[in-house]
């Protein structure tokens, strides 16, 4: 109908005289669409962010708070601890070692998927199955796989002949053992990737064919180009998340060995629930929250670049 | 074109795969390509899904199996042990009391028997008294029940004769025990083995019934292979009684059902009036207001987040995990997404039409929108359903346990007990049947409406 | 939010103090509390047939010591226990809850966070006393001693090393429950094989060694249990060595370095790489390793005679088979004046009170722990082992309940080192606090490869805990 160009006069006359109340009926309902929303955001987002924040700046008394003000104090502490420095690049080599050896499985598996004829539909949801099955599961089945005594992994080492190893027991092993399953690939990335695929434009390849193209010159130099931007995307939305890594972590080792496996976050956990430290645990939370800031922003820039 | 999908409440079909280039003759390089592409794609998938598979497989061996080492591909199926005693000579010496010897001494059979058997995987037991040849009474006793049982109504590890006649009624309770002097019906014997003559050999010298040993025998018994889920479908009535397994799942769905909810409800309602009813400038700031948030990793509003969920004394409830994750802003910024698509007349139409706001959402907006309700469900489904620190954190009585903190209470939790992987094992698997079963249901819809919000994101 | 709270409790505070102040204007009636106390004497040893006169009005009190349904061992009595709280007090109502089994870290790190917020529980256990005196430094349990004379009269019959665990700067912080002694478990058929006499134990470090040299065959190895958890405290009390030490201004100086330390440290070491007498995997948790001791993998185990009936129950092997040994002396200890025994760890169970509920749980607490702890229940609980043919080895914690009424079903040869490290026994040295992890880790890098630096590492250790730990915890403690 679009906007009536005929306001009846009656409408006309209470917009300009009760310019307000017309606004408001259309904007008290929105008011109260919203309101339990921000109501939530800010007693879970903002406040908790504030407060974390604030007890950042104190040397937190659980019984008394808020404390002996310390000002940055934790936060030199943080910094300088060469505790924080080791869990620091822990986080960074779980990360290399996830993208390393899990990072470009999906893309393979969707341009694998894409050739086959019969078993694509079937395929593509047994990659994604695993999705649809608690996490936790995983991490019990692979925590009994890599069990020094009794574990597959070592059953197989055997088969091998090659020497047992103590797996997540082993603090020289653990980072890459943690990572290893992510060989397997699957998950939701197979059906981003997948769907990357089939939006690739059919005259290209169609083009391509009657050029001659082989099967695998298609792959290599039509689809996988097309696809980049999307793995890109990917890939730098990984990066944001990289220093957050932790339950999964927590759950198969709580540390590991050491500190050999202890992650930021996990820092933070045991600075405040284990040492009831919780001015410090909160420094180290906002240490990680300006550094995944940044790698946030830097996202948000590249990002608007393209767009330009 | 999209817009008239989305009118239609259909989420933009994925573009359809290139048609099969049959026109062209396959070189056999691409003969060759394909194949490897089969053959990669069949052992990828393969892999992918073997933790699955193992787990699967685990699942179904015993205790004793799970550790051992190198471990079988599949379990074993479980023996049943038959037990024959005589009670010739007591009918004779004390006929009177020939009964309540019977129950005492079968009662002893099956629960004294099974503590030695830890070693040897075993279904059931079940001990048969004779008389004269003629069997007058049997005792079973699942290994089920005796995982179960055994320690409700014995304090000891060490059991002795003299505590299974002292509660002898329990004993005989827990297990089915049939007894008719005027005879029962013949049993398969079952073979004697290297562990038939362990039993044997604890007659007489551990387990000192008043009746004599005729035969111990093996059979394979089948229906035993289930006693993992039995077991750790029992197990919260440990501590509370007549709690089981589904306790669990069920605390689970609760904080998921309650979870999709508010997020339809209020982050809906919430994207709703950003989209169509607050103006612009309004609506831009308070977009602004909540997807600022998704730049904030959970980790920096964890401490004070529990502090304030302990004041509001939701420690240890189910709301203290429900109500903290009602702020949804990947949610609300698929909803405006959604709704900013809509067109723009049909609102306008409404309005003149003097309807409120209000109806105008459940009427009109909201059947429109199915789809999108659907993927959100889906996707808070999947972020609830497999929440796991959170709740474990502000969870801490087993009585509002949800299934992931259960998982690995039963594998990593237990200190001096060590991980009863076979428990957890039984426990994953139930709890991962639903979601799976769904999915194979819907996987359809699911997957397109996965990728849509995955490539919206 | 802080501040309205306490405004809110200074409220109830006031309101109470009126009535109180009003009721004593009136008429100076004895308070509910004391009355209670003749009854609650006679109350253990006859079930409470006569009418307590108009109980007070009804308390609600939370306590994690839920027992399972099929609960074997021991702890199980207190079910029982719980029944006759129950019986005998009409007024105040228990919730039970259970608590998560997990290993003595996480429990740690549990009750921490409970009890350093709001709605935590009213009484909290711990089977070890060293946290007990944790919590006390934290501020985080209760002052018994006003509580003594009204539920606790037999506090002056507990052995002086009870009672001495019992307390933390002078004051008493938990009602003791069962005695537990720490010791080593060897096995007799190896020690044969090996051809010692079976009733061998080693008496110092240097017989240690050699003994678990000897006891490390190609199927079993000599020296078995979690490197870190208690193993390596309590070698070094036997060395006559601390990693702590609390001065009476309640700071804590750290001892890391000091020569016990590194020699006690050198001596694991050793047993890992130069005498080969540990099995491979030097981290292996409690779990693990008790797999191993019972898999007839290892030849000892650290071992509290408490444990045997769920250690042994299953038909692995018999108490029979075992020795029970106090730690043997270290080098350092040795050498100091003889006259000084040395001590191994001795604990009790322990119940306390935490001081964040209102006053009138915290009563109710108190009566509950002193309650199902007093020495008729302790009398009572022997009995039900008896009956139930349990097995274990605790020390009574009263003088005049002897060992072997709370113990049942053990060898003869069990009895001596008991007593043996009873009356020498002494409080577990280095009140491990939360710095305690500091010391783990340092001591898993000292344990993660030959060529380690003992020094350099425990140093570091002290260094870090220092900087990041215990310069905090001082500077608190200073306000």
């Amino acid at each position: 109908m679009g906007m009536p160009s005929a306001v009846p006069s009656e409408a006309l006359v209470r917009s300009q005289k009760l310019i307000n109340w017309q606004r408001l009926g259309r904007t008290l309902p929105g008011i109260v669409f919203l309101a339990p929303a921000v109501i939530a955001f800010i007693i879970f987002r903002y406040y908790p962010l504030l407060k974390g924040l604030y007890m950042s700046l104190f040397r937190w008394d659980t019984q008394n708070p808020p404390g002996a003000f310390v000002g940055l104090n934790n936060f030199s502490l943080t910094l300088s601890s060469d505790v924080f420095r080791e869990v620091f690049v822990n986080t960074l080599l779980l990360y290399a070692f996830g993208m390393l050896l899990g990072f470009w499985v999906p893309v393979v598996q969707s341009l694998l998927l894409n050739e086959l004829r019969r078993g694509y539909y079937l395929f593509r949801f047994l990659y994604v199955l695993p999705v649809m099955v608690p996490g936790i599961a995983f991490l019990m089945v692979w925590k009994y796989i890599w069990h020094p005594d009794f574990g597959l992994a070592n059953a197989v080492m055997l088969i091998l002949h090659l020497p047992k190893q103590l797996w997540l027991s082993d603090p020289k092993l653990v980072k890459l053992t943690l990572r290893l399953p992510s060989l397997l690939g699957g998950g939701m990335s197979v059906l981003i990737y997948t769907a990357a695929i089939q939006n690739v434009s059919l005259e290209v390849i169609e083009a391509a064919i009657m050029d001659g193209a082989s099967a695998w010159q298609r792959t290599r130099f039509i689809i996988l180009p097309n696809i980049l931007p999307i793995v890109g995307i990917l890939f730098v939305l990984s990066l944001t998340g990289s220093l957050l890594a932790f339950d999964d972590v927590w759950i198969m080792t709580g540390g590991g060995p050491g500190y050999s496996s202890t992650t930021l976050v996990m820092g933070v956990y045991q600075r405040a629930f284990v040492q009831n430290q919780y001015g410090l645990g909160s420094a180290w939370a906002v240490v990680i929250l300006i550094c995944t800031l940044i790698l946030t922003l830097a996202r948000l820039w590249t990002m608007r670049e393209e767009r330009m | 074109m999209q817009d008239s999908t989305l009118l239609e409440g259909r989420l933009p079909e994925p573009p359809q795969r290139a048609p099969a280039v049959t026109h062209i003759r396959m070189s056999w390089q691409d003969k060759a390509y394909r194949a490897v592409c089969y053959v990669l794609s069949i052992l990828w998938v393969s892999f992918t899904l073997f933790p699955l598979v193992w787990l699967l497989s685990s699942t179904f061996k015993d205790s004793v199996d799970v550790m051992k080492m190198p471990p079988d591909f599949l379990p074993r199926v479980p023996s049943a042990y038959t037990i024959k005693l005589d009670f010739s000579d007591v009918a004779a010496s004390d006929p009177g009391n020939l009964e309540q010897v019977i129950r005492e001494d079968l009662a002893i059979a099956i629960w004294r028997v099974p503590d030695y058997l830890a070693a040897i995987h075993y279904g059931s037991i079940t001990a048969e008294a004779y008389v004269q040849g003629k069997k007058v009474a049997e005792a079973t006793l699942p290994s089920s029940q005796y995982s179960q049982y055994r320690g409700r109504i014995w304090v000891t590890q060490r059991l002795s004769d003299n505590l299974v006649r002292r509660d002898l009624d329990k004993a005989l309770s827990t297990a089915r025990f049939r007894l008719d002097m005027s005879g029962l019906g013949p049993t398969p014997a079952g073979l004697p083995n290297e562990e038939t003559a362990r039993i044997a050999k604890l007659f007489g010298t551990e387990v000192k019934p008043s009746s004599t040993l005729i035969s111990v025998g093996e059979r394979r018994y089948f229906p035993a292979i289930i006693n993992n889920f039995i077991s750790a479908w029992n197990w919260p009535s440990r501590l509370y009684k007549g709690m089981t397994f589904a306790g669990y799942m069920r605390n689970g769905i609760i904080i998921t059902v309650a979870d999709i909810l508010l997020q339809w409800i209020i982050s809906g309602l919430a994207a709703y009036a950003l989209s169509r009813i607050l103006t612009p400038r309004f609506s831009r700031i308070w977009t602004v207001f909540f997807l600022i948030t998704m730049m904030v990793p959970g980790v920096a509003t964890l401490i004070p987040s529990y502090e304030l969920v302990g004041k509001m004394g939701l420690h240890d409830k189910l709301l203290g995990v429900i109500i903290p994750s009602i702020p949804g802003a990947f949610t609300i910024y698929l909803f405006k997404g959604f709704f900013d698509a809509l067109p723009g007349e049909i609102f306008d139409a409404a309005r003149i039409d003097g309807a409120s706001e209000f109806s105008t959402f459940f009427r009109i907006t909201v059947p429109m929108s199915r789809n999108v309700f659907t993927v959100i469900g889906l996707l808070t489904f999947l972020g609830s359903w497999n929440n796991f620190f959170w709740p474990y954190l502000i969870l801490r009585s087993p009585k509002v346990w949800t299934f992931t903190i259960a998982i690995y209470m039963a594998m990593g939790g237990s200190g001096a007990a060590g991980a009863q992987y076979s428990n957890a094992m039984a426990c994953a698997v139930m709890a991962a049947l639903p979601t799976v079963l769904v999915f194979a249901i819907f996987s359809r819809s699911v997957q397109q409406g996965l990728v849509w919000s995955g490539l919206k994101g | 939010m802080a501040i309205s709270l306490s405004r809110r409790e200074f409220l109830k505070a006031a309101g109470l103090t009126t009535v109180l102040v009003a009721l004593a204007a009136c008429a100076p009636k004895a308070t509910p509390e004391p009355t209670k106390a003749p009854e609650q004497k006679a109350e253990p040893t006859k079930p409470a047939a006569t009418a307590t006169p108009a109980p007070a009005k009804k308390v609600k009190i939370k306590v994690y010591d839920l027992v399972a349904e099929d609960c074997t061992g021991p702890g199980c009595f207190d079910r029982e226990a719980q029944k006759m709280f129950d019986e005998a007090h009409p007024n105040i109502e228990v919730e039970h809850l259970p608590f998560p089994s997990v290993s003595v870290e996480k429990r740690k790190e549990y009750w921490v966070t409970a009890l350093s917020t709001e709605g935590g529980p009213s009484v909290v256990f711990f089977d070890n006393a060293t946290f007990t005196m944790q919590m006390a430094a934290m501020g985080n349990v209760a002052p018994l001693d006003d509580y003594l004379p009204l539920y606790y009269p037999e506090w002056d019959d507990l052995f002086p090393i009870v009672q001495e665990i019992s307390k933390y700067n002078g004051k008493v912080y938990q009602i003791p429950g069962m005695v537990e002694v720490n010791g080593i478990a060897v096995r007799r058929d190896y020690l044969k094989e090996a051809g010692y006499d079976e009733n061998f134990y080693p008496k110092d470090w240097p017989e240690w060694l050699e003994m678990c040299q000897k006891l490390t065959t190609a199927d079993h190895w000599g020296f078995q249990w979690p490197m870190i958890e208690w193993g390596f405290g309590n070698f070094l009390c036997m060395d006559g060595g601390t990693v702590a030490l609390e001065k009476e201004d309640r700071t804590i100086e750290l001892h890391f370095a000091s020569k016990e330390v590194i020699e006690t440290a050198q001596m694991f070491k050793d047993c890992v790489f130069k005498y080969k007498v540990t099995g491979p995997d030097t981290f292996s948790d409690f779990a693990t390793n008790l797999n191993n001791f019972q898999q007839n993998k290892a030849a000892t185990f650290n071992f509290m005679p408490s444990w045997l009936n769920w250690l042994f129950g299953t038909a692995k092997f018999q108490p029979e088979q075992l020795n029970f040994a106090p730690y043997p002396l270290g080098p350092s200890a040795v050498n100091k004046n003889s006259l000084i025994k040395p001590y191994s760890g001795v604990s009790t169970h322990s119940w306390m009170v935490n001081p964040k509920q209102p006053k009138d749980e915290m009563d109710a607490g108190a009566q509950y722990i002193c309650y199902i702890r007093s020495k008729e229940m302790i009398k009572k609980e022997a009995e039900w082992w008896k009956a139930n043919e349990l097995r274990g080895v605790y020390a009574s914690p009263f003088k005049d309940v002897p060992w072997n009424t709370v113990s049942s079903g053990v060898p003869e040869w069990w009895g001596q080192p008991l007593l043996t490290i009873l009356e020498y026994g002494g409080v577990s040295p280095a009140p491990d606090y939360l710095g305690a992890d500091y010391l783990d880790k340092a001591l898993q890098e000292i344990l993660r490869a030959g060529d380690s630096d003992i020094q350099a590492e425990l140093q570091k250790g002290e260094d870090r805990a220092k900087r990041e730990f215990l310069d905090e915890y001082h500077k608190k403690l200073q306000g």
